[in-house]
């Protein structure tokens, strides 16, 4: 307990000098918080390089406007611009859509496979693979999602927030957090379906049964 | 225990919210009767369970660099919210510019019209309060008696006859550059004589005019009979302050008279396009800073 108090009065001490311009008393602030603001980040838009954007966009504008941060919870409030810069890297995507780089063969003109499907997987470990694909089933459930239900599937059921902090990350109602999220799960259990050979067997509820 | 039940949208947001004992103690209670009354029910909150477990399975990344910033970065960070802010600035005067070139194309139109109206009425009203006080006053009225035969068809005070029982007076009669019916419809320009001549023979004007309306009047009786009865047409009246000397008003006058607000109104469009391009500019070149 006096632990946990003594983090929240360094963090309250390392917000003040860091409203004095005191950039190291803000780093010591981005160090703590910046694998969640990564995490929320890359599961709301699914891109590495855009959520490492994101992420340091976050923790640039959290700095510049520090000044409007009336207390409270520092991480929420973070954690709330980087939902938005999220939304704004998501928007991006939508307006730009990135072409991945096809290599080309030399000869023949046609178009070569993709690198990442030539991967020789032969001597990774079964449950590996499994996991790996397990995840992209997943996030692709997730990506389906509209944002709003998106960042509250991930803020409850990925990050482990009560509805309370969620309610303000999201900057919305706990009763609309929780509606949100009913229905962000009705989704995802309509879409799992499709994957749920991929599904480890504890997680099925009757075999020949879908989820 | 009750067969099967269609869940409603609450109840499985009660269930849901249940799986993360996020209820409070009245919702948990009703929870838990819903439980144990229908197996549906059951089966719903074992999916949910189900679902959330399986979203759980997402790993948690490390990040692949740390985010600390540099003053630099901050500094730089700038750039793109003033890009920002020159890109609205650009469409802000876009739109003012249009809003102003729209407004110039209707104004000349309406200017026009505007001052043919005013011109209208100031004649009517001057005419209105002449015939009222005409006679104290003396107020020259000018009648129609058309002698040269560029004076085009005329008709006067005695109901057309003009001209022709007034031959003494026929070569000092000025004619009016603006005729005004007594019923105010028709307004008519006629090709005014030159100001010089004008002034030559502004001297014998008050005479004549002064004594033709009395000898009028007493023909026809009471002056504001006559403008009631709209029996005969009025041409128009001299202001006493101008001498008897109708001033020309015509649309090259009233263009000459806007003249000044159609500058300002290119001044407003100069800038509004030089700010449009300018802010523009300054945008595009931050963008490729940033880059």
């Amino acid at each position: 307990m006096w632990e946990g108090l003594g983090k929240y009065m360094d963090e309250a001490v390392l917000i003040r000098n860091a409203k004095n311009g005191n950039l190291d008393a803000f780093n010591h602030l981005v160090l703590t918080y910046q694998e969640q603001v990564f995490n929320l980040a890359y599961r709301m838009i699914n891109d590495d390089m855009a959520a490492q954007d994101a992420t340091q966009n976050t923790f640039i504008n959290a700095f510049q406007h520090l000044k409007s941060f009336r207390g409270g919870s520092f991480r929420a409030w973070v954690l709330r611009i980087a939902a938005n810069n999220s939304y704004d890297e998501l928007r991006q995507k939508k307006r730009k859509p990135s072409q991945p780089l096809t290599a080309v063969d030399a000869e023949s003109g046609e178009e070569m496979d993709d690198p990442i499907w030539l991967e020789d997987n032969r001597n990774l470990p079964e449950e590996y693979i499994l996991k790996k694909e397990l995840e992209e089933a997943i996030q692709c459930c997730i990506d389906q999602l509209p944002n709003n239900f998106r960042t509250v599937i991930i803020l409850v059921d990925i990050q482990g927030f009560g509805y309370q902090e969620a309610s303000r990350i999201a900057g919305s109602p706990i009763g609309t957090i929780r509606s949100r999220l009913a229905r962000a799960r009705l989704r995802m259990q309509d879409c799992l379906q499709g994957f749920w050979e991929l599904l480890p067997e504890k997680f099925r509820l009757n075999p020949g049964n879908k989820l | 225990m009750k067969k099967s039940k269609q869940l409603s949208a609450r109840e499985l947001q009660l269930l849901s919210a249940y799986l993360d004992s996020e209820l409070s103690d009245k919702d948990r209670k009703r929870v838990e009767k819903l439980l144990s009354d229908h197996p549906a029910a059951s089966y719903s909150l074992e999916k949910l369970r189900q679902v959330k477990s399986v979203i759980k399975l997402l790993p948690i990344h490390k990040v692949p660099r740390n985010f600390t910033i540099s003053t630099e970065e901050v500094s730089r960070s700038l750039i793109p919210g003033l890009a920002g802010i020159l890109r609205y600035a650009s469409a802000v005067s876009a739109a003012l510019l249009a809003v102003v070139l729209a407004f110039d194309f209707i104004s000349p139109y309406q200017l026009a019209a505007g001052d043919l109206g005013l011109a209208r009425s100031a004649a009517e009203t001057t005419l209105k309060e002449k015939t009222i006080t005409g006679v104290e006053e003396e107020a020259p009225i000018i009648t129609w008696h058309p002698t040269t035969s560029d004076a085009g068809e005329g008709f006067g005070i005695e109901g057309g006859r003009g001209g022709a029982g007034d031959s003494d007076l026929q070569n000092e009669m000025l004619l009016p550059d603006i005729i005004i019916t007594p019923s105010g419809d028709q307004t008519e320009e006629i090709p005014s004589i030159t100001q010089e001549e004008t002034t030559a023979e502004t001297e014998q004007l008050p005479q004549v005019v002064g004594e033709q309306p009395q000898a009028d009047y007493e023909k026809s009786g009471q002056e504001s009979k006559f403008a009631e009865d709209e029996s005969g047409p009025i041409l128009g009246i001299r202001p006493s302050e101008s001498q008897g000397i109708i001033e020309p008003f015509d649309e090259i006058s009233a263009a000459v008279v806007e003249a000044p607000e159609m500058i300002s109104l290119r001044l407003i469009e100069i800038v509004l396009a030089g700010s449009m391009v300018t802010a523009a500019l300054f945008a595009g070149f931050l963008r490729k800073c940033k880059k």
